[in-house]
């Protein structure tokens, strides 16, 4: 891999899911910096300024959820690209900002590495 | 008979026989041949009318009646009435009718009583008769002499009157009573010319009787009902509405409910051809629509938790078998996966019920994006649940395979897919073939094969009726079932 590794900000509710996800990211040779909900992803965000890309679920059991987390990043950090996981199918998650890209669930490593590089 | 001063008591049937022979002078009024003018008149009159009359003449209320007459009366009565005293004959009813029979005696002018409901014995049964009848006074000499009775059976008016009345109550209730609501409006203003029970329920109990829509419901003006009452009664096309919401206030302090409505608005034409007004008939399919969105929710909520599940057991999977399997069996497994997943976004389509073949075909090309290489062809088939997952999954493989070994591991391959449905004697057959053309020359795998091609084997309802053959020039398989079983599983 000639390009630095990507950091990746997984926002997932399901603790299988979510620590399955970072391992799929790590294993493929990135660094994966797991939140368990929106709030958690906000501080990180504020926290650290190597995040490079955000990969959220839609569904979070918080006050926010992965859209409302996809518009505030689009909207203070613009840099950051972004990918929306969801079990709902289209249009379920129709809010969505049609720029991003959405990965229904389950997904494969390959679906994730492809966005990746 | 030959006197000439009895001519009047000719003819008359069994009456005239009987007021022939009649011993008259026993009676006050003497021998028939002296008999006032004013009353051989009359009674030659009465005996010759098909109209039951009757005679009480002078002051002792003597009687006469004709055939028609007699009909009426029981054998308690006929034939003693004839030349009897009224109050005699009468006596019963005597304060009913002598005081009308007063009336007319003492120059008080005619009575006259409509429909009046008076039983007789015609035949010795007794029988409902409704009248219509009038005492008038006889002349005598410039005096009233008697009353002649003209009686006229109307029982059958009556009770086609009474069948009309009740005709009309009956569907007056049906209207009242439907469980639809209905209103008539009429006029350009489409006036309220009627409302049944359901039409004011669902108004809120407003009085709507007599006003106009604009006035009775003037929520529904701002929602385009009128416009649209407007265009029925200007173009007498019918208007259908089908769930249609309508927010609707009775009362400013009442909060605004929402209905949704199955209805029709119709013109009603009037026999010239000109529409008159609108007839209004529907149902209110609220709780139906809100059933339908309860269901939508929890068909939706139960897709979310299949996916995240099939997303769970993906994670637990590929973190038990991490350490110890290769990237590559992950791989397969976690594709696997996917591929059942995507099977059930084709099933919640129709309410997990069914899938249509298309769809499901179209989804697994697209999950691995090489469209240019197929080949696509065959009718819309609707598969039940488990032979869409079977479907799903055995297109996975086929597709896994060409691509590691297959017609898509060469720049030049491409794949035919194509199903028909062939009619059977048994019932339709549905024949599925996936053709590979321009790969790498085939072979025959060794040993019985991993789970793909036995999942391939299975074919699309678990029956086994599949054709694999190792065609150096690409692998062919066909596969069979049939249709009902299809749908059924």
């Amino acid at each position: 891999m000639t390009r630095p590794p990507a950091v990746v900000l997984v926002v997932e509710d399901e603790t299988l899911i979510l620590l399955d996800t970072v391992d799929c990211i790590e294993h493929l040779g990135h660094v994966a910096v797991p939140a368990i909900d929106a709030r958690r992803a906000l501080e990180l965000l504020k926290r650290r300024t190597d995040i490079t890309h955000l990969f959220t679920d839609v569904n979070l059991r918080c006050d926010i959820d992965g859209i409302e987390l996809a518009a505030a990043v689009q909207a203070h950090w613009p840099h950051i690209s972004i990918l929306i996981t969801s079990g709902h199918m289209l249009p379920a998650t129709a809010r969505l900002a049609s720029d991003i890209p959405f990965l229904p669930k389950p997904y494969t490593a390959e679906q994730i590495q492809a966005w990746l590089e | 008979m030959a006197d000439t001063r009895v001519l009047f008591l000719e003819g008359g049937g069994e009456m005239g026989a009987l007021m022939r022979s009649h011993d008259w002078s026993a009676t006050p009024l003497g021998s028939p041949d002296t008999w006032p003018q004013s009353l051989r008149v009359t009674i030659r009159l009465m005996l010759n009318s098909q109209h039951p009359m009757f005679i009480w003449w002078g002051p002792e209320l003597i009687q006469f009646y004709n055939d028609a007459y007699r009909q009426t009366m029981g054998p308690a009565m006929h034939p003693k009435a004839l030349g009897a005293r009224g109050r005699e004959t009468w006596e019963d009813i005597w304060p009913i009718i002598g005081p009308q029979i007063e009336l007319v005696m003492s120059g008080g002018g005619a009575t006259w009583n409509v429909e009046q409901l008076v039983p007789i014995n015609r035949d010795g049964e007794p029988e409902n008769v409704w009248w219509t009848y009038g005492y008038s006074p006889i002349d005598l000499d410039g005096e009233i002499g008697g009353v002649l009775v003209v009686c006229n059976d109307v029982t059958e008016q009556h009770q086609r009157t009474e069948a009309y009345k009740n005709e009309t109550l009956r569907i007056a209730r049906q209207f009242e009573e439907a469980p639809g609501f209905i209103a008539m409006l009429s006029g350009p203003d489409h006036i309220f010319q009627s409302a049944n029970a359901a039409y004011r329920r669902l108004v809120g109990l407003r009085d709507v009787v007599g006003k106009s829509v604009r006035e009775a419901v003037p929520e529904a003006v701002d929602q385009g009902f009128v416009e649209l009452l407007d265009k029925v009664y200007t173009t007498g096309q019918p208007f259908v509405g089908r769930r249609t919401l309508i927010r609707l206030q009775p009362d400013h302090d009442s909060p605004p409910e929402d209905h949704y409505l199955d209805f029709i608005y119709q013109a009603v034409h009037e026999p010239n051809g000109t529409i008159s007004g609108i007839f209004v008939e529907g149902q209110d399919v609220t709780e139906h629509v809100l059933a339908e969105q309860r269901l939508e929710l929890v068909n939706r909520e139960l897709q979310h938790r299949v996916k995240n599940t099939l997303a769970t057991v993906q994670a637990i999977a590929t973190q038990t078998l991490r350490s110890v399997a290769d990237d590559e069996v992950m791989k397969t497994l976690t594709q696997r996966i996917v591929a059942l997943s995507r099977a059930h976004d084709a099933l919640i389509q129709h309410n997990w019920t069914s899938a249509d073949i298309v769809r499901i075909v179209e989804s697994a090309i697209d999950n691995f994006g090489m469209r240019e290489r197929f080949t696509v062809t065959g009718p819309s088939l609707e598969l039940g649940p488990n032979a869409t997952l079977s479907l799903a999954m055995i297109l996975h493989e086929l597709f896994t395979n060409a691509i590691k070994y297959g017609a898509l591991s060469a720049e030049t391959g491409w794949i035919t897919l194509c199903w028909e449905i062939e009619g059977k004697s048994a019932g339709d057959e549905l024949v599925l073939q996936w053709l590979e053309e321009g790969g790498p020359e085939v072979v025959r795998p060794e040993g019985g094969g991993g789970f793909g091609s036995k999942l391939v084997n299975m074919g699309l309802d678990g029956t086994g009726e599949v054709l694999q053959s190792y065609d150096p020039s690409g692998l062919r398989v066909e596969m069979r079932a049939p249709v009902a079983a299809l749908l059924r599983s």
